[in-house]
């Protein structure tokens, strides 16, 4: 059974499953779970040039079939995670894709070059949290913008570029093709849609930062909707994202046209659904007499 | 830390919306330690989407006993299980209480809720006086097993005057601990837990608190329920729940 999938030029994953970035830390807490070498990629918390202290909490709320979070980015920073990460990550027999975004396109630049090291096997750009200002949605919510800054980043690494869209755009396809005009090797669709939950016995906003990104099963149907909105029309792979707590999940998101998926609130609930969806996979593809994986990738049936 | 099938034992009221829930798992729980915490999966439908965290009040042959308060839909789904019904467990969580290093006097500060850490932290010294508040009677749950663990000198306040004391807590623990070496431990509302950490700053006392926070993935991967440290952000699921209270920046 071959469940290997191709998202680029240097970029190859033994299986479609990975993990959304956020949800995973560094790698270091689920490593004590099951072996990391099992997942298709290992995607690593959201990194800025420097730390970043995040929101006041409370962070999370939990909503009908998901939650809300406003974690804000909190992260160690570049060089901690060069210096303190990295080296761990690499001992696993999975690509390592960083995510990245800066609050300006110089910091973009700059996390592009830094990452640009041996040990580091693809980058995926955020321009779509919905939890800081300067957390890159305002680069993500104007396909001018995206192209000029992906150009720019693009110019500064060789690395498989990922970019990670906002599900809060008109037509997401438009953004696609100005990230793919611009040099990206993959979309991943998308971050979490932008929330908000209220105590009606205080009258206040439950979360510090007020608003959040919704995730989990509840926003399944409109990811979906977006990941075939976009692949049938785009000529890169597209990576599923939002949602996804099963293996029949990740089959409809390869028939919708993803050919990955990323896995983030649904291992919150469940720490080791990562190896129980990877065996469930190639389960189905036992059942349905599928060989290869990348054969259903876009095969929706209209 | 496993994810572990368990079957409900017992889950009987024992106060005010209050309950005590003993599992049997389908195999034995790491070791533990006083102060940490299990995840709890009420259900295998995917509402509630997450998990729960409870402290843990007990365990010994493959019994584990969590006491737990109706707060939300989770706890209100798990308070209408049955004997024989299934959830799942992972765990243990966070990092237990450090324990005295010597001689000191101990105090366990317990209010409402905040009792389960305390208990199992004094059934696990069997020394020292636990003081427990609550708002009535009706909000005191376990006196009787309070009571009946060896060494322990207990004071009961409650805010109504309905059972021992009246008044607050830290009103009787403000009276009890004096100069000599001692250690405060303590579980409960954040405002009663700030009070006893002043106290304990008065008397140069060593004071650890267990805090509560909402929580996602209770194994620190997600930065959902950080409290703010002398040290930065520090998450209550992997660093804590067990901190020291002069590490805490307080409000």
């Amino acid at each position: 059974m071959d469940t290997t999938i191709k998202l680029a030029q240097g970029l190859e994953l033994k299986n479609p499953i990975m993990n959304a970035s956020g949800t995973f830390a560094y790698g270091e807490e689920f490593s004590k779970l099951f072996d990391l070498s099992i997942m298709g990629g290992i995607i690593t918390k959201g990194l800025s040039l420097l730390p970043k202290k995040g929101n006041p909490p409370p962070r999370i709320v939990e909503t009908p079939c998901g939650l809300i979070n406003s974690i804000g980015l909190e992260n160690i920073g570049v060089e901690a995670f060069l210096n303190n990460k990295l080296p761990f990550l690499m001992q696993f027999k999975t690509p390592v894709i960083v995510n990245f975004f800066g609050s300006t396109e110089d910091e973009y630049v700059e996390c592009a070059r830094k990452f640009s090291i041996e040990g580091i096997d693809a980058l995926e750009m955020n321009v779509s949290c919905p939890n800081v200002k300067s957390g890159g949605i305002e680069f993500g919510t104007d396909p001018h913008t995206l192209y000029a800054l992906i150009r720019k980043v693009r110019d500064a690494t060789l690395k498989p570029l990922l970019i990670k869209l906002s599900p809060l755009v008109g037509d997401i396809s438009k953004m696609a093709f100005s990230a793919r005009d611009a040099g990206a090797d993959a979309i991943t669709c998308t971050n979490t849609i932008p929330a908000m939950a209220i105590d009606e016995k205080s009258w206040r906003p439950v979360l510090g930062n007020i608003t959040g990104g919704l995730s989990g099963p509840a926003i399944k149907p409109i990811v979906l909707r977006m990941v075939w909105e976009v692949s049938r029309k785009l000529d890169i792979p597209v990576v599923g994202s939002g949602g996804i707590a099963s293996p029949a999940d990740v089959i409809q998101f390869m028939l919708a046209g993803a050919s990955a998926v990323e896995i983030g609130s649904f291992s919150l609930r469940e720490p080791f659904c990562f190896p129980d969806i990877i065996n469930g996979l190639t389960q189905y593809m036992g059942r349905h007499g599928i060989d290869t994986i990348r054969d259903i990738i876009g095969r929706l049936k209209l | 830390m496993k994810d572990l099938e368990c079957d409900i034992i017992r889950n009987d009221k024992v106060a005010h919306d209050t309950y005590l829930l003993t599992l049997k798992c389908s195999e034995g729980i790491d070791e533990w330690m006083p102060g940490q915490f299990v995840m709890i999966k009420v259900v295998s439908t995917i509402h509630p989407f997450l998990r729960r965290p409870f402290a843990i009040l007990g365990y010994s042959n493959g019994l584990l006993d969590v006491l737990y308060k109706v707060r939300g839909q989770g706890t209100y789904m798990l308070s209408n299980m049955h004997p024989g019904d299934r959830l799942w467990v992972f765990g243990p969580l966070g990092k237990g209480f450090c324990l005295p290093e010597g001689n000191e006097e101990i105090f366990y500060v317990a209010g409402g809720t905040g009792l389960p850490p305390i208990f199992s932290l004094a059934h696990h010294l069997k020394k020292g006086h636990i003081l427990i508040g609550a708002k009535t009677i009706n909000d005191l749950a376990l006196v009787e097993n309070v009571c009946n663990i060896p060494n322990i000198k207990t004071s009961f306040t409650t805010e109504d005057g309905s059972f021992g004391s009246k008044g607050l807590v830290t009103d009787v623990l403000g009276k009890s601990v004096n100069a000599f070496p001692s250690v405060i431990y303590a579980c409960g509302p954040y405002e009663m837990l700030r009070q006893t950490y002043m106290i304990a700053k008065r008397c140069g006392t060593r004071c650890q608190v267990s805090l509560e926070e909402h929580m996602a993935c209770g194994f620190g991967v997600c930065r959902g329920c950080v409290v703010e440290t002398i040290a930065g952000n520090m998450q209550v699921c992997k660093d804590g729940p067990i901190f020291n209270a002069a590490d805490i920046i307080w409000r």
